[in-house]
């Protein structure tokens, strides 16, 4: 999901497409992964510049 | 260390709040936006960690091998075990990589890596190019967010943030309108360039004339023929012409918006964000170098005072700095090493 989005630049839509699942799905899915880059961002010490 | 259910519960709906903003809320879900965010003090917080964190995620797009390739959901998945749910946990180390290149702690290796989750991520320029169903054509800045909601009887795409530059397919019956920030841009066929900031948006025509309005009354004032000054008018829409320049302050009661002529070296300056193909024939590495320094937000550097004898012929995209030091370490044996957050220094390998 984050690869199609982030490194193809595909959009919700065209990933949904391509990965054949509804597009809430690929929404949700992007939102997993986001939440497990935070958490590894956080781990590593790296963090919104403030 | 656990964090407490709550926090954890504001991180998830951070999460998918941060997804659903990305893609644009419909006006339900801005209400529910709202109200979320009024619910609890820390979920501005929560929220704002994790939009940083989706647009740090725009450094992966250093990845793509080409703007042609074929999007592969698994190109970072494991060679073997190539099954989409293992594809989120390798997501991970990447955007490691994409943080310690950040944080200056990566070295560039002398050959260039054949696994990609070790090749320097930092995306310099995003820019992204995107064809509209009636041929109009937006260059997206780096982060930008357009919509697109076009009817029969008009074309109407919404700049939510960021900078773009569209060139508007000609279509008389069907005008074409920039929404940003409350102001509108008007046009039938013609280039310009927008960029929402927090408190203003900036307008720029490169090819024939444009409209503006804006929500709040009282703003404009009339350019009817050239040479006249905006005044304290009712909100007459201001127009722009070829080579004008004008910036619309957010505030409420802000002054008339000013429309000055830019000259043609400013407005090549201010666009050149834009993506654009190099050509080089045997041209010397320091003039290839200057043509990168001039485009991009990184400085290069040649270390090394023989590298200016080099010469080299090579196509290259003006924003795929990247690629550019990619080749010169694997194919001319050049090590580049980041100095500070923002500079490259090339030198020969091995000194």
């Amino acid at each position: 999901m984050v690869t199609l989005r982030k490194i193809y630049g595909l959009s919700q839509k065209e990933t949904a497409a391509r990965l054949g699942i509804s597009e809430p799905t690929v929404e949700a899915q992007g939102a997993i992964g986001l939440r497990k880059c935070i958490e590894y961002f956080r781990r590593h010490g790296y963090r919104l510049p403030l | 260390m656990k964090s407490p259910p709550t926090a954890a519960t504001a991180a998830r709906d951070a999460a998918l709040l941060t997804l659903r903003c990305d893609r644009g809320l419909s006006a339900t879900e801005q209400d529910e936006l709202s109200q979320w965010l009024a619910a609890d003090p820390q979920h501005r917080a929560a929220l704002g960690e994790h939009r940083w964190g989706w647009d740090e995620l725009d450094r992966l797009a250093g990845l793509q091998t080409s703007v042609h390739a074929i999007p592969d959901p698994d190109l970072l998945a494991p060679p073997k075990a190539r099954v989409r749910g293992v594809l989120l946990r390798f997501v991970a180390p990447i955007a490691l990589a994409a943080a310690a290149v950040t944080l200056g702690l990566f070295l560039w290796q002398a050959r260039a890596p054949l696994v990609p989750t070790a090749a320097p991520v930092r995306s310099l320029a995003l820019i992204e190019q995107r064809e509209l169903s009636d041929g109009s054509v937006i260059e997206l800045n780096r982060g930008a967010i357009v919509t697109e909601h076009f009817t029969s009887t008009e074309r109407r795409v919404r700049l939510q943030r960021g900078e773009a530059h569209f060139k508007v397919a000609k279509d008389a019956a069907r005008p074409f309108f920039v929404e940003a920030g409350g102001v509108a841009v008007r046009a039938v066929g013609t280039a310009f360039n927008v960029r929402l900031d927090s408190a203003s948006v900036e307008v720029l025509v490169t090819e024939g004339r444009v409209k503006l309005e804006t929500a709040t009354a009282a703003v404009l004032a009339p350019v009817a023929d050239e040479g006249s000054r905006p005044g304290p008018v009712a909100p007459e829409p201001t127009f722009l012409g070829a080579g004008e320049r004008t910036v619309v302050s957010l505030a409420p009661a802000a002054p008339a918006p000013q429309v000055a002529p830019v000259p043609p070296a400013e407005i090549e300056a201010r666009l050149a964000w834009q993506p654009r193909l190099l050509d080089f024939t045997s041209a010397p590495l320091p003039e290839i170098v200057a043509e990168f320094n001039r485009r991009n937000p990184v400085r290069l550097i040649l270390g090394d005072a023989a590298l200016a004898e080099m010469r080299l012929s090579a196509t290259l995209r003006s924003d795929n700095l990247e690629g550019f030091v990619r080749l010169m370490a694997s194919d001319f044996g050049l090590s580049a090493e980041w100095r500070g957050d923002d500079q490259i220094v090339l030198t020969r390998a091995g000194q």
